[in-house]
């Protein structure tokens, strides 16, 4: 279509417009339209046209280029050149502006050219003085991150569109001045992390890194593979990258981040971690991040005053950070990123994000006397061994008198009663020392430590009303899940989130009697939910029988057992999966029946590995029917060999959930 | 000593002051909005508010931050104060990088809107017992705005102790107002060359928000107010906006020919326009009045790929004439709100197309996403005001929202745990799935839900009406569990258990505003093989209160069950004394004994 139309052009320029004075111009025009011809873009839009396999594909990415040269500073330029063609509307839809973010801070980027290749062969150059440069739009860390963006309007199925970037500089770093603005804050240093997979085809991917061959650069690709090369030019190492055929990363429920499992590459001119904890310690001290003043120090003392013991101080003031230091990021300005707020700022402010939260911390605990230093964390996904930047995350360590590292995370912890969330258990950390460290990784916290119990006295009459009394009371991420319930929503409304609760087992429950304590006083105790219930015309009764569904295989306060909604219709597992903790549940129930009624089945079943197991019974004892099920899973992030064990004791829960209680009359 | 005793005495005073507001998580001691419309034209706003915070979760998540929007091309913003006093009487001024300009999301990826902005104050120094004080302006340049103009809802989710609404005009301009649900009537007086009308109310309560509270807080105190002489006034600058007459491309008009192809069928070109409007193109939430009530024209949108809701209903009424429908766009004003002697544009709520086939009722389309009911159903309690640049006078009309029927009748048969039989159906109004059936009359398989369909026939269709006979034939009918047999009734995918107005409290504060009034029955005969009984008691229950009626009927005759189940509330807006009779109603008709019947064999 595309050389139709070019041809069509170039016939009307030569039989009709043949002057000797235009002969130089039309020679430059058939020059040009033979050089438009020759665009391989033209022929890869074509073959791709042709093709029926990105049939259900948005879109299809031609190729995406990237080319970077780093300079002895670790300074790095930058340019990215796709081609992306239209596969349907919403292809169309979605790549009618084309934005890119950055952080002015730290980065520069110029949308260079952008190129339509119309479905009717005819080809439009975007004005690039038409690209806008705003403010991000921002919720919660506001930062001064922008955006530049330009709008490439209406697309047809069949169009494509190449898009020229030029970027320079880093994520974050300490401002100087001029291009020293973009260099990243371990000066010299540069390191990337470059994902090989997608969510929609991509016919080819390059990454080219070119490196002043002095520095120390190693590299690594991750689940997949690659082709490679490296040569020395010009006193640079240039390493090269490239992957055909990337098909769209398919998705696994509740699947481990797709970053530990789909293709990437990781490369760092950092030798080690020690060389980045070294150095993250040192940008901090050299800040003067955690100095305290008279103000902090009074009020530390006021926290603290009641600790009887070192954990005690940690505690009330890991909860102090946690709960009175909002999370709200606003700029430091120059130093922004890998800096922490000083302690001055954040004390004034009373918010931050968890660099800042962890700041905080650090600058309370030394001014109780202890030793305590920054980490970094990746929340979420796994970091690899290559020292690359993989962290979303900042939390707090303190060194105990036993000279043990304590990791402690503020951010993580309101209104929760840890010092470490263990929906961060099985994370890899790194911890800003001056003696320097090591990747490490949280250990795994046992499932006793977020146990969940519903414990129901009930009563079934012969006219089929249920009365109840019950208590609900949990654990560490148990306890916050349950406690949500009122530390998440508006007081005004608590009562109300104990009331959809009831309402779950029938819609003619109704509430006697309810306590639920004082929730924010998380520090007391565990949470203690005591309710009276009562639903009458509940049972189904005949007869011979009653039957109904016991309190604890309603569902109720489902809320504590996220592992109920786990997808498990596959019989295998591909990647790795996980749940948000490990967890114990513990469900007693112990029913009155009517006189003359006998439970027409008895359950005794148990199964389990090391890691997930099942266990519920249900017995009588004359007037009294006895019902405990206990559910142990624990980890957060699994194998995928622990996913068959894992899957019964799910299956088998949600099984006796949907489970009646028939009572047969003698 | 001195020093403890002031403490003492100021904690007892800060304590017996919040006691009553136990239950809120923040007070607003103080709001002042003050309207302005200058001499020259100009128009501002001045806003302030003082709020103690009284629990965690109201620094932590619902006033930490203060968001502003606006259009810096013809609106300037100044902050004149910003600051917290402390639990302990600290006075924190708001620091330099507390305020940040963001671009508001509604205006994100929509290269038109682009230079709105977002003024984000964040709140530092915040604590339990810590107040908020911020106090900033907004100007809007001659001209930007038509009319002084807004609908201004004056309780919020937290209890207010004292709220002074003014509104200031030159002496000879009128300012048309009026107070809604509360008796509260301005103090006018004369300031200068202005009028100044103030409104004071002291001591609202919280608002807390419920599920079908009605629409756009209609119930709630409120002052609407506008310097356009009437509606008429304010309608007719609106529909100058040169898009309502812009003709569109060539391109466009090769696009509604490839779409609307259909050569007879008004209905299904109408709807293929539509899907091509949804699924094509972007749509910006950005509401007429973050943009001084401008808008784009047709031709700008198509080549945008994306419009707001009022800029797609444009259009796509545009789009609509050239394939030959009669169709214009519409904008909907709730009726508790309206009022034609005021000019108020902020009331403008939704933007849709009426079409207006030749051998067809007229109906309603959505811009925003594909219908399966005519949109009029939705319509209830609404003005519908037609944006016609023709017409002079602005057309407002009000819908006959008709019958909300939902009727299912059906002989049924199990046999080895098979159910088959056939069921009539009739669908009505609100219930009518008249698009999709029309459409496609497979899509009408969906809408019986808890058994399997065999086929479905459209015994007689019509936008008012939809009569189907469904073929049923489930052998998963039954549910195993304990060695007892399980059965959901079928009935309606769309009926009033679609709703899911499950959460039937204890107490209710606002008044409920269902979608629609609803009248739906089922009226199953079942035979039951021999050996398979029914465990599931038989059942008689006629209910019949201030909201509706219910009739639940289980009876069995030999092997022949006789299912009757109805509903019937017919107006769908019922006061907070009607709840507990609605409570009543619902919760037999969600208990699901009458929904699930057990079998034993």
């Amino acid at each position: 279509m595309a050389l139709k139309l070019h041809s069509f052009t170039i016939h009307n320029l030569i039989f009709k417009h043949i002057t000797m004075k235009k002969w130089i111009s039309v020679l430059f025009l058939i020059l040009g339209a033979i050089y438009v011809s020759a665009d391989p873009n033209i022929d890869l839009l074509k073959a791709v046209s042709e093709s029926n396999k990105y049939a259900d594909a948005d879109q299809v990415i031609l190729f995406d280029n990237t080319t970077v040269d780093v300079q002895e500073s670790g300074l790095s330029f930058v340019n990215i050149h796709k081609l992306i063609r239209i596969q349907s509307s919403r292809g169309a839809k979605n790549n009618s502006v084309i934005t890119f973010g950055y952080d002015p801070l730290s980065a520069y980027v110029e949308i260079q050219k952008v190129k339509i290749y119309r479905k009717d062969g005819s080809i439009e150059e975007l004005d690039v003085n038409t690209v806008m440069d705003y403010p991000a739009p921002a919720r919660a860390i506001y930062w001064g991150a922008r955006e530049k963006m330009i709008e490439v309007g209406r697309l047809e199925i069949g169009d494509a569109i190449e898009v020229f970037l030029f970027r320079k500089g880093f994520t974050y770093a300490l401002l100087k001045d001029d291009d020293d603005r973009y260099i990243p804050p371990m000066r010299g240093h540069y390191y990337d992390i470059v994902e090989f997979w997608s969510n929609v085809p991509v016919l080819k991917k390059s990454y080219q890194v070119s490196i002043p061959a002095d520095k120390t650069f190693q590299y690594k690709f991750y689940n997949g593979e690659v082709k490679s090369s490296a040569e020395l030019r010009d006193g640079k190492m240039i390493y090269t990258f490239c992957k055909k055929d990337i098909v769209p990363f398919v998705s696994e429920p509740g699947m481990v981040s797709p970053s530990d499992v789909a293709p990437k590459l990781l490369m760092s001119t950092s030798p080690d971690w020690y060389a980045k904890s070294l150095w993250f310690y040192g940008v901090n001290e050299d800040y003067g991040a955690f100095e305290s003043t008279p103000e902090i120090d009074a009020k530390v003392a006021k926290i603290v005053k009641d600790a009887k013991t070192e954990m005690d101080t940690i505690s009330l003031l890991t909860h102090w950070v946690a709960d009175e230091m909002r999370y709200s990021g606003i700029s430091m300005g120059p130093g922004e990123g890998f800096t922490l707020h000083k302690g001055e700022m954040n004390f004034a402010d009373r918010c931050g994000v968890c660099k800042d939260k962890a700041g905080m911390l650090i600058t309370m605990l030394r001014s109780a006397g202890f030793e305590s230093y920054a980490a970094m964390t990746m929340a979420g996904s796994r970091i690899d061994y290559i020292p690359a930047d993989q962290f979303n995350h900042s939390v707090t360590i303190v060194k105990l008198r036993s000279g043990e590292y304590k990791i402690l995370d503020p951010t993580w912890v309101p209104f929760l009663r840890e010092l470490w969330s263990s929906a961060e258990q099985q994370q890899n950390y790194l911890m800003g020392l001056p003696e320097g460290a090591d990747l490490s990784i949280t250990p795994i916290s046992p499932p006793e430590n977020h146990y969940f119990r519903v414990t129901v006295n009930s009563k079934i009459s012969k006219n089929g009303t249920l009365t109840a009394s019950y208590e609900v009371t949990a654990e560490g991420q148990s306890d916050g899940s349950v406690r949500g319930l009122f530390t998440r929503s508006m007081k005004s409304n608590w009562k109300n989130q104990i009331e959809r609760e009831v309402l779950k087992i029938s819609p003619l429950a109704k509430i006697t009697s309810m306590d639920f304590g004082e929730p924010y006083k998380y520090l007391d105790g565990p949470i203690l939910i005591k309710l009276k219930i009562e639903i009458p015309d509940y049972a189904i009764v005949t007869e011979d029988e009653i039957i109904y569904t016991p309190i604890i295989h309603t569902g109720i306060m489902n809320r504590g057992m996220a592992h109920l909604y786990t997808n498990t219709v596959s019989e295998e597992k591909k990647y790795n999966f996980r749940d948000r903790c490990s967890r114990l549940v513990e469900l007693k129930e112990t029913i009155t029946i009517p006189a003359k009624y006998n439970l027409t089945n008895t359950i005794e079943e148990s199964f389990g590995d090391a890691i997930s197991s099942f266990e519920a019974t249900l017995t009588q004892k004359g007037k009294k029917i006895s019902f405990y099920e206990k559910i142990s899973l624990g980890k957060r992030i699994y194998e995928v060999e622990d996913w068959p064990m894992y899957r019964k004791v799910v299956m088998k829960q949600n099984e006796l959930i949907n489970q009646p209680l028939v009572l047969s009359a003698n | 000593m001195k020093k403890i005793f002031i403490i003492i005495i100021s904690l007892f005073v800060t304590l017996s002051g919040f006691s009553q507001y136990e239950n809120a998580d923040a007070v607003y001691n103080k709001i002042i909005k003050e309207y302005t419309l200058h001499e020259n034209g100009s128009i501002s706003l001045h806003y302030t508010k003082d709020q103690t915070l009284l629990s965690y979760r109201a620094f932590n998540s619902l006033y930490g931050e203060t968001f502003i929007v606006y259009n810096p091309d013809f609106q300037n913003l100044k902050i004149n104060e910003a600051y917290t006093i402390m639990a302990d009487g600290k006075h924190v001024k708001t620091p330099e990088n507390a305020f940040n300009e963001v671009l508001p999301s509604m205006a994100s990826h929509a290269p038109a809107y682009n230079h709105l902005r977002e003024m984000v104050v964040t709140h530092t120094g915040l604590e339990r017992q810590a107040s908020i004080h911020l106090d900033y302006t907004i100007t809007s340049k001659k001209g930007y705005l038509p009319f002084l103009m807004d609908d201004v809802l004056i309780p919020t989710e937290s209890p207010i102790k004292d709220y002074v609404l003014i509104v200031k005009v030159p002496v000879d301009i009128r300012l048309n107002y009026k107070t809604l649900n509360i008796r509260t009537s301005p103090e006018i007086t004369p300031l200068d060359n202005y009028v100044s009308y103030m409104w004071h109310f002291r001591e609202l309560d919280a608002v807390n928000p419920e599920a079908f509270m009605p629409d756009n807080n209609a119930h709630l105190p409120r002052v609407i107010f506008s310097t356009a002489k009437n509606m008429k006034q304010a309608y007719q600058w609106f529909v100058k906006n040169k898009a309502f007459d812009t003709e569109i491309t060539e391109d466009m008009g090769k696009k509604v020919f490839q779409t609307a192809t259909s050569r007879a069928d008004e209905v299904a070109n109408a709807v293929n326009l539509q899907k091509m409007v949804v699924s094509d193109l972007n749509n910006y939430r950005v509401l007429p009045q973050d943009f001084g009530f401008k808008f784009r024209n047709p031709v700008q949108v198509w080549k945008s790929n994306g419009g707001s809701e009022l800029e797609k209903a444009v259009l796509l009424s545009a789009m609509m004439k050239k394939s030959g429908l009669i169709a214009k766009p519409v904008a909907i004003i709730n009726n508790r709100l309206y009022d034609e002697k005021i000019g108020c544009l902020t009331l403008l709520d939704k933007f849709m197309v009426q079409v207006v086939p030749k051998n067809n009722e007229h109906f309603y389309l959505s811009v925003n996403h594909t219908d399966a009911v005519n949109q009029k159903y939705y319509l209830k309690d609404k003005k519908i005001l037609i944006l016609d640049p023709a017409s002079e006078i602005p057309e407002i009309i009000t819908e006959n929202q008709g019958e909300n029927i939902i009727a299912v009748s059906g002989e049924l048969l199990i046999e080895d745990l098979s159910l088959s039989g056939e069921m009539n159906t009739l669908f009505s109004g609100h219930f009518n799935p008249y698009i999709n059936i029309h459409d496609d009359n497979k899509k009408a398989e969906r809408y019986i839900r808890g058994t399997d369909v065999k086929s479905v026939s459209v015994v007689k269709g019509n936008e008012l009406r939809n009569e189907l006979k469904y073929e049923i034939e489930d052998d998963k009918a039954f549910t195993e569990k304990a060695g007892y047999y399980y059965l959901n009734i079928p009935k309606a995918s769309n009926g009033i258990d679609s709703w899911r107005f499950t959460n039937l409290f204890e107490d209710r504060q606002n008044p409920i505003d269902l979608p629609s009034s609803v009248d739906e029955s089922y009226d199953f005969t079942i035979d039951l093989p021999e050996g398979l009984n029914m465990l599931s008691a038989l059942a008689e229950i006629n209910i019949e209160n201030k909201a509706g009626l219910l009739k639940l009927s289980i009876t069995q005759s030999g092997q022949k069950l006789h299912i009757q189940k109805s509903i019937k509330i017919d107006n769908g807006y019922m006061a907070v004394t009607v709840y507990n009779d609605f409570k009543e109603l619902m919760q037999n008709w969600q208990n699901p004994k009458y929904s699930e019947l057990i079998f034993k064999k």
